[in-house]
């Protein structure tokens, strides 16, 4: 395995994933003002545009006289005045008003008070709250993609408690047919995701819950603060599990409910079965898998390769956090495992150097290294949980084999993949 | 100049256009960013980031290396790649945060010349300003470090400066240089479809046509270096190439007849010298009244009298109240209020819609494109 050791970053065009403008589109009646360089807010208007979204996004181009005039928070006031000035008029006013700055932002020493404050006094009707499109912190405690969940939380309220459980974490609910929703439904617990509230009142009952399920490690930070700030429970159901995981995982969620623990032995053992029968018919078919299109891409191999399949390349983007390649590297040393944040993937493509365009590709990232237009478009904050998510995923890899995709397709963000 | 734009996006930054500048002439671009900046130019700006081998790479700008100003640790990640790719050149590509903290970016590229030999320099970009300025200053400085040594005068040679992906498409570029080649002349599009090679022999070249704002630079420091002669237009059939051959530009000042006989009003929305060109030579040649709105960067100094800056939304939505019989531009002007009261000529400018028009994108009649206008008035083919 190529060491992660600090160097230069190559980004490749596969970019299923969502951005900031798919992120806060899940806070229904809230606009969204981009009080940043020019630049740094062309890929969100663009993305907007793309998914007929735009007009929830505008952008205020902070300039570089800013830097150095100490008026920033000035300048934000009268960008965001302006805004909702001319969102009324139009009969739009929103019920929130999310302010993005960018990188530069903790560099020039803005007052996020200062603007928060004056703009909450003048329109006391209305919600504010700032957001962080900073990738300069993705190396710390709170990278962006962990703080926008925090912050996308941020108005929930807690004035009850309801018969309902919140997912979230990832950017889409769980499948309707998931064994977890439907046992939890049988005991009159319905569950919440940001993706289905079509109000802000909706969208702020989410704090009357019960209990939050997380279902990616990006969601965390936010469950324990709206654990401390509303005493909102958590448990964790990362979405790739294993079938004994599943078990152990939803045991501790009904327990936490307080209702007795699922019997989901059969499904467990349906599961097992199935992939047994699958991995026969795929008989070696060679898999890759990317890092793009699940949390867990050593766990998904090992569980797979336990399984019977010929998973033969993992390509990963940096070390995580909840997966170690050790148990897998111990098992299946033949499985290769490249990272391809270095330079030299930008050479991978052209040279054919790991071309296996027979290969089915679980992330468009793996698709595009090996050449395969057979692949599952799945992104990593939209992976399901359970046990039929796992039968899903598998039918889904057959799928590709009877249904190429054109490979130029991983450039378009979301592109395939669900809710987008 | 109103700062909020409500209805489109911002022109693809400074930055971007000037790694697109250098994409294809085999250096060692470093976007100094958090690799979020770079994200958006592979995904957004960059047509020929799929498949390519090209080294644009990000540094990987964490909040301690600003706050600390760890210079060292990028210079030495340079100069291990450097040794493990051996690329034609380096440039050290800026973005907002070296930018605001001042860094000093010319200093690094110095120091990355005097350890690898190699021609290194700065373009101290910020993302405050739009790609043809990036894309200016990296050609401009991409000839100056590569010390021309070839000024040997190469009859029927020309160079076409400012050809950038955001602007033109490859298909546009090759008919554009296929035009000149059917007038006897080798035209070289810096930097689409040229090499790092070619860099050498540019001062050998008879003249300079700049196509687009992005090559204004680099014409004047060529015009001061080595005495190169320039012109600036984008010749929209062939007699204007002609009459660019000859050493006339398109769309200056009092250099160029128009006859506004027909009560025609055209309005051409986009880069300056394309929108002006188009303006200019649906003048001359069928007589309409037609004028260039500059949304990207304006130079004054090649502007003519109907070449006007539309530099913030709010202008642009002004422009679009005047009664015009056509307007030209990328279908995204169209979401502005006012659009809906004219016809449209739509082509997409990558510079302001990325792909997202892709399957609108001119490929044929590029020879012509002043003719294809009017025979598309002329069947009253628009999109209402």
């Amino acid at each position: 395995m190529t060491t992660c050791k600090e160097q230069l970053q190559y980004s490749s065009p596969a970019n299923g994933s969502w951005n900031l403008s798919h992120i806060c589109s899940l806070m229904p009646q809230t606009h969204i003002l981009f009080a940043v360089p020019l630049g740094c807010s062309r890929i969100i208007k663009l993305s907007a545009l793309e998914k007929g979204i735009a007009d929830r996004f505008w952008t205020l181009n902070i300039q570089n006289q800013d830097l150095v005039s100490g008026d920033i928070e000035k300048v934000i006031i009268e960008g965001a005045v302006q805004t909702i000035e001319r969102l009324t008029k139009a009969g739009r006013r929103p019920r929130a008003l999310m302010i993005f700055v960018s990188c530069i932002d903790e560099f020039i020493g803005c007052d996020h008070d200062v603007f928060l404050s004056e703009l909450r006094k003048r329109y006391p009707d209305m919600r504010f709250i700032d957001g962080f499109m900073n990738p300069i912190d993705r190396h710390t405690d709170l990278p962006p993609i962990v703080n926008i969940q925090n912050k996308l939380t941020a108005f929930w309220e807690r004035p009850k408690v309801v018969k309902a459980v919140n997912f979230i974490g990832s950017f889409l609910p769980p499948n309707e047919d998931n064994e977890l929703v439907e046992y939890l439904l049988s005991y009159g617990y319905k569950t919440c995701h940001m993706y289905t509230r079509r109000t802000f009142d909706e969208y702020i009952a989410m704090g009357e819950s019960a209990l939050n399920i997380v279902t990616h490690p990006a969601g965390v930070y936010a469950a324990k603060q709206i654990q401390g700030r509303l005493g909102q429970a958590w448990s964790e159901l990362f979405s790739f599990k294993t079938t004994d995981e599943l078990i152990d995982s939803y045991n501790r969620i009904c327990n936490m409910l307080c209702i007795p623990a699922p019997d989901f032995i059969k499904l467990k053992r349906q599961t097992s079965d199935y992939f047994i029968k699958k991995a026969t018919e795929f008989s070696g078919c060679p898999i890759v898998i990317s890092d793009s299109a699940t949390i867990k891409p050593y766990a998904l191999a090992l569980y797979l390769l336990d399984m019977g399949f010929s998973v033969k390349m993992i390509f990963v983007q940096g070390p995580s956090p909840i997966d170690k390649p050790d148990m897998l590297r111990q098992k299946y040393p033949e499985v290769k495992i490249y990272n391809v944040d270095s330079p030299k993937t930008a050479l991978i493509y052209k040279s054919r150097k790991y071309a296996l365009p027979e290969a089915v590709a679980v992330g468009e990232l793996a698709a595009y290294i090996c050449r395969s237009e057979h692949y599952v478009p799945q992104i990593a904050f939209c992976e399901q949980p359970g046990f039929r998510a796992l039968i899903k995923l598998i039918d889904q890899m057959e799928q590709s084999i009877k249904t190429p995709r054109p490979l130029e397709d991983i450039q378009i963000h979301g592109k395939g993949c669900c809710g987008l | 100049m109103n700062r909020l734009r409500m209805y489109l996006p911002n022109p693809a930054p400074d930055l971007d256009g000037a790694s697109s500048m250098l994409f294809e002439m085999g250096g060692l671009v470093v976007i100094h960013d958090a690799a979020g900046c770079i994200e958006n130019y592979t995904v957004y700006e960059e047509p020929r980031w799929f498949g390519a081998d090209s080294l644009i790479l990000s540094s990987g700008l964490t909040h301690m290396d600003a706050v600390l100003g760890d210079e060292e640790k990028l210079i030495s990640q340079i100069c291990e790649t450097v040794e493990d790719f051996k690329p034609n050149f380096v440039a050290i590509v800026g973005s907002p945060v070296p930018y605001t903290l001042g860094m000093d970016l010319d200093g690094m590229a110095y120091e990355v010349q005097q350890r690898i030999g190699l021609p290194a320099f700065a373009v101290p970009c910020g993302s405050f300003d739009i790609y043809d300025t990036g894309a200016a200053d990296a050609l401009q400085r991409l000839i100056k470090c590569t010390a021309l040594k070839d000024t040997i005068k190469k009859p029927k040679h020309i160079n076409l400066l400012g050809a950038l992906p955001m602007d033109f498409s490859s298909v546009q570029i090759a008919a554009l240089v296929n035009m000149f080649k059917e007038l006897g002349v080798t035209a070289h599009p810096f930097c689409m479809g040229t090499n790092f090679d070619d860099l050498f022999c540019i001062a050998g070249a008879e003249l300079n046509i700049t196509i687009s704002y992005s090559g204004i630079k680099a014409a004047r420091f060529l015009e001061k270096e080595y005495g190169m002669p320039w012109v600036y237009g984008f010749p929209c059939n062939k007699n204007q190439a002609e009459w660019l051959i000859k050493g006339h530009s398109i769309c200056g000042a009092d250099k160029f007849h128009c006859s506004k006989t027909k009560s025609m009003h055209c309005l051409v929305l986009g880069e300056q010298i394309v929108a002006s060109s188009l303006a200019a030579t649906l003048c001359k040649t069928y007589g309409w009244e037609a004028y260039a709105g500059v949304t990207m960067s304006f130079e004054k100094s090649i502007a003519n009298k109907d070449t006007f800056h539309l530099e913030d939304e709010e202008a642009i939505i002004e422009a679009l109240s005047k009664k015009w019989d056509i307007v030209i531009g990328d279908p995204l002007y169209r979401l502005l209020p006012n659009a809906e009261y004219n016809k449209w000529l739509e082509i997409p400018h990558a510079a302001l819609s990325s792909h997202i028009y892709k399957d609108k994108e001119l490929n044929e009649g590029l020879n012509d494109l002043s003719g294809m206008v009017y025979r598309f008035y002329e069947k009253s083919n628009f999109y209402f």
